[in-house]
């Protein structure tokens, strides 16, 4: 990295993400077309805590929390995390961030 | 159980604002309770067990201590049960990241636990020591598909990690004729616990069935 790249890099102390929390998996029967999960993106910094965006997702999809399961590249997210601490690549400014969205499963017998 | 450990897990359930958690896994009081009677169990529930599979997998990798026997510890690591679904429902590049702490090939099983149509828990696993790919379901039959899908994705990780093509010509669909099965239909979530923890461990039988159940 150039010393040029180091200052630029150095500016965006307010960096804001963008995530689009949408549900994974149409499969299920009673999330056909993502009924009653719908994608919903939210604007943060990437210092707020995850908390926030699991509960307007929550609001906007008028469920629970404990109905809902967040899960970023395969690992469950916890509400006390933030975008920093998910290490995510390259990020820059108004990127989009893709968190899966998914209901609680159950299972006794076929 | 021992009276004081029965104690305490009656404390737990009894208070609803109980939670517990571990780095990746979460349950609260409202998942342990399906753990009474014959509730079925919720995914909280399931994926709590692998994680606890793989964080006890890493710690023997880190100290060498695997045990001896059947009860040694496999290099093993357990997806969430989200995993075959959503390969299944979008493919190779959902699912391309969720190994990149680890190499998959260096394993000696990956364990993946299945929900079927939200209704019922099983367990499937690919065995890269015995080049098997392996299903266990304490209330059906072998489905091929769940074959087929395992077998696409070791292709699809292989070609992604290694950049090569991977010879499956000689692994085979493993299917055990005497798997434990349920006598109720509530059940296989707990049966689907079992033979994840068994599959961790260089177990080549179940030694567990319903009368083990509580």
């Amino acid at each position: 990295m150039s010393a040029d790249e180091n200052q630029t890099d150095k500016k965006p102390e307010t960096q804001h993400i963008s995530l689009k929390a949408s549900l994974s998996s149409r499969g299920q029967p009673q999330q056909i077309q993502g009924a009653g999960f719908p994608d919903l993106v939210i604007k943060v910094k990437k210092t707020t805590k995850l908390s926030k965006m699991m509960n307007a997702y929550c609001q906007r999809a008028g469920k629970s929390l404990n109905e809902v399961r967040f899960m970023y590249e395969g690992e469950r997210l916890q509400p006390d995390q933030t975008v920093e601490s998910l290490d995510i690549d390259d990020l820059e400014e108004d990127d989009e961030v893709i968190i899966d969205v998914a209901s609680e499963a159950v299972g006794g017998s076929l | 159980l021992p009276p004081e450990d029965a104690a305490r897990v009656k404390a737990i359930l009894k208070d609803s604002r109980y939670e517990t958690s571990i780095p990746g896994a979460a349950a609260a009081n409202k998942d342990l309770r399906r753990l009474q009677g014959l509730t079925w169990l919720n995914d909280e529930l399931v994926n709590f067990v692998g994680v606890m599979i793989n964080r006890r997998s890493d710690e023997a990798d880190k100290t060498g201590e695997r045990g001896e026997g059947e009860r040694r510890l496999r290099k093993a690591f357990v997806f969430n049960t989200n995993f075959f679904t959503w390969y299944g429902d979008n493919g190779f590049a959902k699912v391309k990241r969720w190994t990149r702490r680890f190499d998959t090939f260096e394993k000696d099983i990956i364990i993946i636990p299945i929900n079927h149509n939200n209704s019922h828990w099983c367990c499937a696993a690919i065995n890269l020591k015995l080049k098997r790919f392996e299903y266990y379901d304490s209330f059906g039959r072998p489905m091929p598909f769940v074959y087929e899908r395992l077998r696409n994705w070791l292709t699809e990780e292989h070609r992604n990690r290694k950049k090569s093509e991977i010879d499956l010509s000689d692994w085979i669909d493993y299917w055990y004729e005497d798997v434990p099965q349920q006598q109720n239909v509530s059940d296989c979530g707990v049966f689907t616990c079992m033979f994840m923890e068994s599959l961790s461990r260089e177990v080549d039988f179940f030694d567990f069935s319903q009368k083990n159940m509580p």
